[in-house]
């Protein structure tokens, strides 16, 4: 039997016994340290994490996925590895987020759309927020919810927050073939529209973003605020290169051109985090970025301040395309 | 108190099956349909007493003519529609059954549900 290890910020460790039944322990009133996503190279995505109640029956086998309702009201998914003897954790934010987002986007969507992506958008919204209100009704109505009756409304949610993406992408390449930006009001009302989806995601979470505006960006009429823009509507998958990268292609005409993108996310002290709480802040930032994440390229470096910064790379590098 | 039974045409399949799921969870007999074909061959089967209908329906029918045809079979039944476009559904809405209640989407389960305990 392996030990089952929590990591807490500022990086001491708690051991007790794999066996040990989680809830017992919760319903003692413990603070349960959240790791970071292990496949995040060197992240210290990690976050002290209060657990008021556990929502389901935890099985701490290989892969085991359940939730948590965290003292706040927020409802947590948290994946376990068993690898080398210890029992790592992964924790992401579900229902709250979501759902406000989904509020979000119900009062700001609802009447402006996107000719001729009406459906689409509509339909990938509808099954988003259909799915957030079922986790949030099977969360609210049992006492045990199983990780397994979860994951297949989470999988709708995130494939279909995927689609929201590949539809704002195909907006952005669309922007950018353009040749006067500048007079096309349309397309850039589009963009906005679609963006709003992945930016209501982000409004949820209490962060400050900056981005550094790349070298190669300068030269081709996309301004900061245009470049936070894109960023702020493909950020959720802007690791499959159609994004950014490839707009910076289309710009400059260049298919083996690489943009390097730097964004620093640190938790906004404006916007209510409390002290002590700067990690929990951060943490729903983690469950975007490990979608974005993931392509060997990027780099994720925590802060002392407390923040990431995240090194995109993107469009194809001549290794690749040979 | 035997389950209602609700007749669910959505061509879409995330949300077909999220509502189903909901709507089994409160304790609702539902059946999923994708086409007009398979909601008639459901309509067939059972006495259906609430019809959710999504009014974008594809392959070569519109929600409204596979509501008429659903009318016909199940002249008993309730009809919700759901929607995208709750102006165009008003503007185009001629020759249909009689709506007991349009929900725009993204849907509010919590107003569907409570539109369908009302007429059950």
């Amino acid at each position: 039997m392996g030990s089952f290890v929590l990591r807490e910020l500022p990086g001491w460790w708690r051991e007790m016994p794999f066996d040990d039944p989680l809830y017992a322990w919760v319903q003692q009133g413990q603070a349960v340290a959240v790791l970071g996503n292990s496949t995040i190279r060197d992240a210290a995505a990690c976050a002290e994490f209060d657990l008021a109640t556990l929502a389901v029956h935890v099985d701490m086998g290989q892969g085991a996925t359940f939730a948590v309702r965290a003292r706040e009201g927020a409802l947590w998914r948290v994946q376990c590895e068993h690898a080398s003897g210890q029992v790592w954790m992964r924790a992401e934010p579900i229902a709250a987020s979501v759902r406000r987002a989904e509020q979000l986007l119900r009062s700001q969507l609802a009447d402006r759309v996107v000719d001729g992506m009406e459906h689409e958008l509509r339909s990938a919204l509808n099954a988003i927020s259909l799915n957030a209100q079922l986790i949030v009704h099977r969360t609210a109505t049992r006492k045990v919810v199983t990780g397994a009756e979860l994951e297949r409304p989470l999988g709708i949610i995130q494939s279909r927050l995927i689609e929201l993406t590949q539809l704002q992408h195909a907006l952005i390449d669309d922007w950018l073939r353009l040749e006067d930006v500048d007079s096309m009001v349309d397309p850039v009302q589009m963009l906005k529209e679609a963006g709003k989806a992945s930016r209501a995601c982000l409004a949820a979470i209490p962060v400050e973003l900056d981005v550094k505006v790349p070298e190669q960006m300068r030269g081709i009429g996309l301004s900061r605020k245009r470049l936070m823009l894109i960023l702020l509507a493909g950020i959720i998958t802007v690791a499959d290169a159609t994004g950014a990268g490839s707009a910076l292609q289309l710009a400059t005409g260049d298919d083996e051109a690489v943009l390097r993108i730097e964004l620093t996310i640190r938790p906004a002290l404006s916007r209510g985090t409390q002290t002590g709480g700067t990690a929990r802040s951060l943490l729903p930032v983690a469950g975007v970025l490990t979608w974005s994440l993931g392509q060997g390229r990027d780099e994720l470096v925590s802060l002392a301040d407390g923040g990431w910064r995240l090194t995109l790379a993107r469009g194809r590098s001549p290794e690749e395309s040979s | 108190m035997a389950k209602r039974a609700i007749l669910l045409l959505e061509d879409d399949a995330d949300t077909r099956e999220s509502l189903r799921w909901l709507l089994e969870e409160d304790g609702y007999h539902v059946r999923g349909a994708e086409t007009m074909e398979q909601a008639l061959t459901w309509a067939a089967q059972t006495r259906f007493d609430v019809v959710c209908c999504d009014l974008h329906v594809q392959r070569g029918h519109s929600g409204l003519e596979v509501a008429g045809a659903l009318h016909t079979e199940l002249p008993q039944a309730r009809f919700i529609a759901l929607t995208g476009d709750v102006s165009g559904f008003l503007e185009s809405s001629e020759g249909a059954p009689a709506f007991a209640a349009v929900f725009q989407k993204p849907v509010d389960y919590a107003a569907l549900l409570a539109a369908i305990e009302a007429f059950v």
